[in-house]
């Protein structure tokens, strides 16, 4: 089994397929790990019969979606043949991407007719000036945008994920107006996750929660105003104390939703390699002793530890009964 | 804030409860079901995770 796949919930299976990539986003935790592999003189990509393997596999043992990510999986000379693979198989696709490879309409004719994909592009800033600067490849943000353009115009399924870094952190909402031009199904606001990032790296690239509050804030109530889909990760809830329409689109309340829902059993979760993503989510976050204390405790996973490790968690303060009464059945109001 | 001392365990554990309840009902009944993708991404791509001594590691 290769080592490059785990599982995430319990009928969905990601594939990371290796580790290169046309992008070098100043966010992203991939090149670190890839110089470690090529130090190490290991394997940085997965060859095709393995990835094919992987999904035929996972197919077989009752897996309905697989997750095609990487590094980027679109510059691969096999894309076509892994894609059109899986959707043979009969299986949802998730396809994370920085999107460019779409940019060129040919590029997207042969998934015409392919049922059941979706697609998950990143998109780093509304312009060309912010999203270039993160991803640091000039050009990539108008590559981008054109790819989304492109896969709607054979209706394809999208969903658009900013990740927020200290480049980005004053234009998530004018992204979130951007994006709503598309007709996408979903945009997804991102916390980063700098794990293993040195301290200076990591205050570079890290905002502190509390500069993202008003345009949180402005975002959610943007998507229920407009019922524009709009989902926060790894955001807790007080961060944003005052704020319904955040909370209900917070990834951790979400994650539960659904883990409540479906059975968690699978031939799949055997193998020695392959992990649950809900499980081993939690126990890289962070929660201490005045979690307790909060009345979201149950529902909140914490900033990643990586955070409190280098900014601490004096902004963290519980939210109290008094915000939430209404969110209440009478009965316990008193 | 009050220290744990101070509080009343019993009834914070009871709205903690509750709260929850109330939140993952209104989850659902939103039909967002964006952590079917979102949770993790890019951000998961790390030996921790990806390398199988490590994850037993953070499993155990």
């Amino acid at each position: 089994m290769p080592i490059w796949s785990y599982m995430r919930g319990s009928k969905m299976l990601d594939v990371k397929v290796g580790y290169h990539c046309n992008n070098k986003c100043i966010h992203c935790v991939v090149d670190p790990v890839r110089q470690k592999i090529m130090d190490n003189n290991s394997k940085q990509n997965l060859n095709t019969q393995e990835v094919l393997d992987l999904i035929s596999d996972a197919k077989d043992n009752g897996v309905n979606t697989i997750v095609l990510t990487g590094g980027e999986i679109t510059i691969r000379k096999d894309f076509k043949k892994i894609l059109t693979h899986a959707a043979d198989k009969g299986l949802k696709v998730n396809i994370q991407t920085n999107g460019r490879f779409f940019s060129q309409k040919q590029h997207s004719e042969f998934m015409v007719d392919l049922p059941g994909l979706f697609f998950i592009i990143a998109l780093h800033g509304p312009t060309a000036q912010i999203h270039d600067m993160i991803t640091q490849e000039k050009g990539s943000f108008q590559e981008t945008v054109d790819a989304i353009i492109n896969l709607r115009e054979i209706n394809k399924e999208i969903a658009l994920k900013i990740v927020i870094s200290n480049f980005n952190h004053n234009n998530l909402f004018e992204t979130v107006l951007f994006a709503k031009n598309f007709d996408v199904n979903e945009f997804n606001i991102v916390f980063p996750h700098a794990l293993d990032f040195e301290e200076k790296l990591f205050k570079k690239v890290v905002p502190k929660y509390y500069l993202l509050k008003d345009e949180i804030i402005q975002s959610a109530n943007f998507s229920e105003k407009e019922h524009f889909p709009i989902s926060f990760e790894t955001i807790p809830y007080c961060i944003c104390p005052d704020s319904q329409a955040f909370w209900k689109r917070n990834c951790d309340l979400l994650s539960k939703a659904i883990q409540n829902t479906e059975s968690r059993q699978n031939a799949l979760e055997l193998e020695k390699y392959l992990l649950n993503w809900n499980e081993i989510r939690p126990k890289m976050k962070e929660k201490w002793e005045n979690c307790i204390k909060c009345v979201f405790n149950l529902l909140c996973e914490g900033p990643w530890k990586e955070y409190v490790q280098y900014y601490g968690h004096a902004e963290f303060v519980p939210i109290t009964e008094d915000k939430i009464l209404d969110l209440l059945e009478e009965d316990v109001r008193f | 804030m009050d220290s744990i001392e101070e509080l009343n365990l019993d009834r914070l554990e009871v709205i903690q409860n509750r709260l929850s309840s109330s939140m993952i009902k209104i989850a659902r009944d939103q039909k967002l079901t964006a952590s079917d993708w979102v949770q993790g991404g890019w951000s998961r791509s790390s030996d921790k995770v990806d390398f199988g001594i490590k994850l037993q590691e953070l499993v155990r």
